[in-house]
Order: structure tokens, then C-alpha cells, then sequence
């Protein structure tokens, strides 16, 4: 018996096998994506260029780097080493082969190049953080799914079950989306389901930490301070501007109108921040999952129309993990279980 | 069992990553490690960077002087930031004003209540070398090697809204001048 009610599921959401599929491959997509854009692409291994000849040394390390030299990962002679791994540890994700070692060694190569990235001055990047959340998530739900069988003395046992699963939805395809019922389906439905849990966790605790930084940092003041807003929309538009001399694509006259109206924008703009500081009741249910996702796209869609910062990845994950589109799809067909069940 | 403890909790790896991202985790040059809490102001000088752990939030302060950099040629032209480094306008901007506000925070020589976009002029010139000069050796360290002569004018740009209302002004003001070689060779 739960001791929350039925609408509140943090934890006890169960997820499909086709949910799962469909959220690793693209959750591979974008974590290849974001390897490319860093120089690193999978697909033309040789051709990489890493992140440049600019990024060779390390003048202010910062996490990391304080340790370890990370400008290896820069190095010409290992460029193609780390796009090679890299594809081949998208492709152990994406299959499911073996996501919680994939998902590890994406983050650790993630978090290299992030490191060095904000290891080259007064500066921090954070575009791809909320990617290495996700692949914690999944690595550290793998890896408590292996201790406690480890704990169990059923290791190996468990590991056989993840071989013998796949094999059997190669088979039956079916057993996608069929309610499971036998023990091996049902270990691997709380087992993925604990994954999915735990990556939509680390999001919002992205979200969250956001948020309460910003109002410990403005001692509560940010919901007035934000009338000054428009100072920022102008501020990125010209730093836009001077970035490639050319018009960025902002709404021009944003600044002006935000400026005439501060109460206006004070309500406005709070509403964001709100979305952020109480991210974590979105894992109440899949209903609330859905409504924080679509608020926290359309949060990242209005930043970007109005101070051209894009927020490309927090806006995929927020589709895959929060929204889930195929979920609902099969909830409207009628071949899933109500969103509202545990 | 850990599964279950996991469960049990809600949010409890959440609780602990999120308290994570708080930590200030440095090394000294002597080697010694030092863990804290930090203050407010030290989330804004990313001492809790730790990627990707991290708690510096975009937007945390909203000034009604936000200040904004760029480059000119000799001829005082505008020169574009992507032709000279992968990194963004972002990133000089963020170089001079984390510079600017070391300097300034030292200082304090213009008193209480000063505005940080009113530093004196000094203050300005003296973030401003050494931002342009960083700018030079790392960031455009590729670019700089293929022009070591050429000289750049760095602008800081502070945007504000008159007190009367209407459109947003920019005071602009030089904070840095020089090439490669000719910032190298002063002292």
C-alpha cells in the first residue's frame, strides 16, 4: 500500500519496453550530436577535427582538471581514438547491449570535453550538462540494478536474464508493449523503468539547482529584479551581433516591450522560474511529466526567440523523457495502461 | 535491497547530486585539497564548477547596467569574434567582466555603492589587457599566430535605459588596444 496517492507515482511509474527503446535511441542521437558538434563525429571517424587547435591547453582548470590533464582528448593522435569509442559505445546504448558501461563511458568522454572547455578561462559551459545527467542516470541505475543482483550472489544470473531478453524481443517483438508477466519480463520492466526514473530525476534536479541558485544569489529579489530583463534581451542580441556581424534571428522589438511593461514581466518571467524550483513534482505522473515538459520547452523556446540562447538539449530530453510522445500515442490507441497507474 | 532504497526515498539520488553540485572542490598550488560550502558570490565566480556538477544558474541577477564586449580593427571596424576563435561573444564578455570584477572587488576604490559598470577608467583598462591578452594566447591563439602584428581594440559596451524612458542606450568606452607581439612586449 503506498503511502502517497494514486497520483503521486515518484519511483513506481512502469514502463514499457518499446518506451525504453524509442528513449535510448534518441537519447544516442543527441549524446552524438553533441560529440560532433564538439568535433568528435562517429560517422567520419578520420576526418574529426576535435575541438581545435585553441583548445590545447588547459590555463584555468577547473573540476577535473584540477587532477588530470584532460587536453588529451584534444590531441590529434587520439581525436579518432575517442570518435571511434564513442561510436561504439552509441551503438552498445542504442541496442541495449550494454547500456549502463555505454552509458558510463559517454559521460566520462562527455565530461572530459566539458572540462576542458571550462578549464580555458573566465568562463563556464554548461550546454551539454544536462546530456551527462541523463547517461549518469542511466549508468547509475544500471549499476545499483547489478549490485543488488551482485548482493544476491544472482550477477551472472542477471546478466544471462539482459542476453536472454533481447533475444526473446527479437523473437516477439510483441513483448514491447504486452503487459509483462513472467519473471524475466517483469526484472527487466523494473529494471528500465528504475533507468527512466533515475534520468528524469537528474533533470529536474538540473532545473532545481538552477533555480535555487538564482534566488540565493539574488536573495529572493530575482522575481523583481527581473523587470531589468530587457537590458539582457538587448545584451545577447548585440553579443549575437558581434559574434558574425550579421542580424541575429531575435524578436527585435522584445526589449522595448518588456521594458514599457515591468509588472507585466515580473508575472511573466516568474512563472518560469517557478517551472524550474518545483521541477521534481513533475515525477509525480506521467500526466505531470507531460505538462513540466511542454512547460519547460516552451520556457527554452520563448529564451530563444527573445535572447537567442538555445537550450537544443535540455529541449530533446524534456521531449523524450518528460513528454514521451509514444506513450501517449499508445495510450490514445488504447494498447497502453492509463497514465494515472502505477 | 539497494534498488528498494532507492525507490523508497523519492528524489534521494536527485537530493544528493543536487547537494553535489554545491560543493566547492579546489586544489591549492601546494596540492592540498580544500571542500566547502560556498557563499552566494562564489556561485556567481564558478567555484562550484565541477563539470557537470555545477550550481551557477544563468540569469541569477538582472543589472540594470549590463555590460557587453567586442572588437574593432585599427581602423575602429567592427571584426567579427567567429573569424578569430570557436568560442562565443559569450565567452570574451564573460573573460573581461570576471577580470573587471577581481580587479574591482579589490579595489573598491570608488567606494560603497559604486556600480561595477562605473569603475574607473583604470580599473576598466587594466581587465581589459589582460582579458585582450588571454583573448590573444588561448582562446585566439591560432589566430593570433597567423596575425601577430595586427592590432585589436577591445570595447566594453554598457547598456542602460535613460531615466526619462525609451530606447536603450549603449556607452561605449576602449578598455584595451594591442597585438600579439606589441601586448607581449610590454611589461
Amino acid at each position: 500500500m503506498s503511502r502517497f496517492p494514486q497520483w503521486v507515482q515518484p519511483g513506481r511509474i512502469l514502463y514499457a519496453a518499446y518506451e525504453w527503446w524509442i528513449m535510448r535511441w534518441l537519447l544516442a542521437a543527441a549524446v552524438y550530436s553533441s560529440f560532433r558538434l564538439a568535433g568528435y563525429d562517429a560517422l567520419h571517424v578520420a576526418s574529426s577535427t576535435g575541438r581545435g587547435a585553441d583548445f590545447m591547453t588547459q590555463p584555468k582548470p577547473r573540476g577535473l582538471a584540477q587532477f588530470m590533464d584532460v587536453t588529451w582528448i584534444n590531441q590529434p593522435e587520439h581525436i579518432p581514438q575517442v570518435a571511434l569509442s564513442v561510436g561504439i559505445l552509441l551503438v552498445l546504448l542504442a541496442f541495449g547491449l550494454a547500456p549502463t558501461l555505454a552509458a558510463l563511458g559517454l559521460a566520462f568522454l562527455q565530461t572530459m570535453v566539458g572540462t576542458l572547455e571550462n578549464s580555458q578561462g573566465n568562463n563556464v559551459w554548461h550546454t551539454s550538462q544536462i546530456l551527462v545527467f541523463a547517461l549518469l542516470g542511466v549508468a547509475i541505475a544500471g549499476g545499483a540494478d547489478a549490485v543488488q543482483a551482485w548482493r544476491r550472489g544472482e550477477l551472472r544470473q542477471r546478466l544471462g536474464q539482459r542476453w536472454q531478453w533481447l533475444g526473446k524481443l527479437w523473437k516477439a517483438p510483441q513483448c514491447a508493449w504486452q503487459k509483462a508477466t513472467e519473471p524475466l519480463e517483469l526484472a527487466e520492466e523494473r529494471a528500465r523503468s528504475l533507468t527512466i526514473y533515475l534520468v528524469q530525476q537528474l533533470m529536474a534536479t538540473a532545473y532545481v539547482v538552477s533555480g535555487i541558485s538564482k534566488l540565493w544569489i539574488s536573495h529572493g529579489q530575482w522575481f523583481t529584479d527581473v523587470r531589468f530583463i530587457g537590458l539582457q534581451f538587448e545584451k545577447n542580441r548585440l553579443l549575437k551581433y558581434y559574434q558574425t556581424l550579421e542580424p541575429p534571428p531575435v524578436i527585435p522589438w522584445a526589449a522595448e516591450l518588456v521594458n514599457a511593461h515591468p509588472a507585466l514581466t515580473c508575472g511573466f518571467f516568474s512563472v518560469g522560474l517557478l517551472l524550474e524550483v518545483f521541477c521534481f513534482i513533475a515525477l509525480f505522473n506521467r500526466g505531470l511529466l507531460a505538462g513540466f515538459g511542454l512547460g519547460l520547452i516552451a520556457m527554452h523556446l520563448l529564451i530563444a526567440q527573445l535572447m537567442a540562447l538555445e537550450f537544443h538539449y535540455n529541449e530533446w530530453l524534456l521531449a523524450i523523457f518528460y513528454i514521451n510522445v509514444p506513450f501517449w500515442l499508445m495510450w490514445l490507441a488504447g494498447k497502453a495502461r492509463r497514465p494515472a497507474a502505477p | 535491497m539497494i534498488g528498494k532504497f532507492l525507490t523508497a526515498i523519492p528524489f534521494k539520488t536527485g537530493l544528493i547530486v543536487g547537494l553535489l553540485c554545491y560543493l566547492i572542490v579546489e586544489k591549492s598550488p601546494t596540492g592540498s585539497l580544500h571542500v566547502a560550502w560556498p557563499e552566494a558570490d562564489d556561485l556567481q565566480k564558478y567555484r562550484t564548477e565541477f563539470y557537470p556538477l555545477s550550481a551557477f544558474p544563468m540569469y541569477a541577477e538582472f543589472s540594470d547596467a549590463p555590460i557587453i564586449t567586442y572588437f574593432t580593427n585599427a581602423q575602429d571596424e567592427p571584426v567579427r569574434i567567429d573569424s578569430m576563435t570557436t568560442s562565443g561573444a559569450t565567452a570574451s564578455k564573460k573573460d573581461y567582466y570576471g577580470r573587471l570584477k577581481e580587479i574591482w572587488q579589490k579595489k573598491k576604490a570608488t567606494g560603497k555603492g559604486v556600480k561595477i559598470s562605473n569603475a574607473d577608467l583604470a580599473i576598466k583598462q587594466e581587465a581589459g589587457r589582460a582579458a585582450l591578452e588571454e583573448f590573444l594566447t588561448t582562446r585566439a591563439a591560432t589566430w593570433s599566430t597567423q596575425h601577430p602584428d595586427e592590432v585589436l581594440r577591445l570595447y566594453e559596451g554598457v547598456l542602460q535605459l535613460p531615466a526619462q524612458g525609451g530606447k536603450i542606450e549603449l556607452k561605449k568606452t576602449l578598455v584595451a588596444e594591442g597585438s600579439r607581439n606589441s601586448l607581449s612586449a610590454k611589461p
